[in-house]
């Protein structure tokens, strides 16, 4: 391989993250539409899509194996690859959980009482969209300030995940009365993985940081929701 | 008065000007070798790497007219001062070069022969001094047992190798490679890349390289070489940490060299 095909594979390769990027966004949005209005087919097919998303991380993976076998990498190029490796992955991880939603959306009974937590699971889901296309931007615009902004578009998702939990153990009214352990199960489990797809995205935006500057950054391994919980 | 960060330093040239006649080869060359490590030049052919090299040896002396303008210090001590014995100094800071050139004798009067210049001519002597440089250079193994054979009798990586015991013998303080495995295979390549790895605990190393991989492999600080048009002189881009170079380096001619980007 020459060193201008090696030059092509990596445009590809940052192409090949976009069009990951782009599936992974539609597989939230739709499991979220389909958690909201209890849409059953909806969270089927993204159940099946993420057939798609995993392929392409696995293709994603290997050209990032062949590329450093082959060209040595260096500088921006091996920032590049070693970036692209990570981010696919927490994009693939953000596939899983919205198929995880998804599933929950299959399950949940739609009572009055749902209807608060609903609201608050959509506003979440909203928010966390947004924190994912500005992820998404970041790495595409190679913006190194934006991706260190996420973690403040990502607040206010874990203010909604803390509001969720605490009501669901401390019910306001009897409109809000937990109406089983299982479906309390469900909200708590379906805010829960929204607010991990927001983290995994603020996660990538360290990626794209050491990207753009090359400074590796562990401050956002300790943000960890568990530890945020419970303050 | 020397001061004391400097006496740290093993060689530094300061603001070096370099002339072959009235060309300049060389602008404003500031770099510190720190000691008991290896430092990697690394540019396009005609950017003055080896040069730079030569500077530290006075080699460039044996080229004809050339001048130097800026210090070049050897532990703090200019070696370009009238006081400067050549000779002492090319025991201290000795040269590999790109192929191996060894004498047409036998492998242990190739190791022998410094020593014996400095006077040292006792075979007891000499037989030990013989043995520890062969060690060092990772080639005690295979030639004990020939040690009268003609060097020429060698493979190339083993040549090489024997010049580097050359050198050892008269146990310099740093050790200069100009492209010192560009005319080997890869196995002996690896072989003397890990002979200067482990060389660089009583030694402090410069090599001059066209191999980038080399200069990442088996350097800790690299220096970035470029000339930016033909007759202009060779100017110091860029000089750090390697793994800092080849991850993030600052200046963008040198990010460019690297990663394949020039021309």
């Amino acid at each position: 391989m020459t060193r201008q095909s090696f030059h092509e594979g990596l445009k590809q390769l940052n192409e090949e993250i976009l069009r990951e990027a782009s599936l992974v966004v539609e597989a939230v949005d739709l499991s979220t539409q389909a958690l909201l209005k209890s849409d059953r087919s909806l969270a089927n097919s993204v159940i099946a899509g993420d057939d798609d998303i995993n392929e392409l991380t696995l293709r994603i993976e290997g050209n990032c194996l062949a590329l450093q076998a082959q060209q040595q990498p260096v500088a921006r190029d091996l920032r590049l690859l070693h970036t692209c490796l990570l981010v696919s992955l927490h994009l693939e991880r953000v596939g899983d959980l919205a198929v995880n939603i998804a599933k929950i959306a299959k399950r949940l009974e739609r009572t009055e009482a749902a209807e608060p937590y609903l609201e608050l699971l959509g506003k979440m889901s909203a928010q966390a969209l947004e924190v994912l296309r500005q992820g998404i931007k970041a790495f595409a615009d190679r913006d190194a300030r934006l991706a260190n902004s996420l973690v403040e578009i990502d607040e206010p998702i874990d203010e909604m995940y803390k509001e969720i939990l605490t009501r669901l153990l401390h019910p306001k009214g009897e409109l809000e009365a937990v109406e089983s352990t299982e479906w309390a199960t469900h909200i708590a489990l379906a805010s829960r993985y929204i607010e991990r797809i927001a983290d995994q995205v603020v996660d990538m935006g360290a990626r794209i940081d050491f990207l753009v500057t090359g400074k590796l950054d562990g401050r956002y391994f300790d943000n960890e929701p568990d530890k945020r919980f419970g303050e | 008065m020397v001061k004391t960060a400097e006496l740290q330093k093993k060689a530094q040239l300061h603001g070096v000007n370099f002339y072959y006649g009235s060309f300049k080869a060389l602008e404003d060359i500031n770099l510190d070798i720190e000691p008991n490590q290896v430092t990697a030049l690394i540019g396009p052919s005609g950017c003055g790497k080896s040069t730079v090299l030569r500077l530290m040896n006075r080699m460039h002396e044996v080229m004809g007219k050339t001048r130097v303008e800026g210090s070049v210090l050897l532990d703090g001590k200019d070696i370009y001062a009238a006081d400067v014995d050549v000779v002492e100094l090319r025991s201290r800071v000795g040269e590999i070069f790109q192929k191996p050139n060894p004498f047409p004798k036998s492998i242990y009067d190739n190791v022998a022969y410094g020593p014996r210049i400095q006077g040292r001519r006792s075979n007891d002597e000499l037989d030990g001094i013989v043995e520890k440089a062969l060690r060092q250079a990772a080639l005690w193994k295979e030639v004990k047992n020939k040690l009268k054979h003609s060097a020429l009798e060698l493979s190339g990586g083993q040549q090489q190798r024997l010049c580097i015991a050359r050198t050892l013998a008269v146990e310099p303080e740093v050790i200069l490679m100009d492209e010192p495995c560009s005319a080997l295979d890869p196995v002996a390549t690896q072989q003397i890349e890990d002979t200067m790895d482990r060389l660089k605990e009583n030694y402090t190393i410069v090599i001059v390289t066209h191999n980038m991989q080399q200069a990442a492999r088996v350097s800790q600080f690299t220096g970035f070489m470029l000339i930016t048009e033909t007759g202009e002189p060779g100017r110091l881009v860029e000089y750090g940490p390697t793994s800092k170079i080849f991850t993030m380096p600052d200046r963008k001619e040198t990010e460019n060299y690297i990663t394949g980007r020039f021309g």
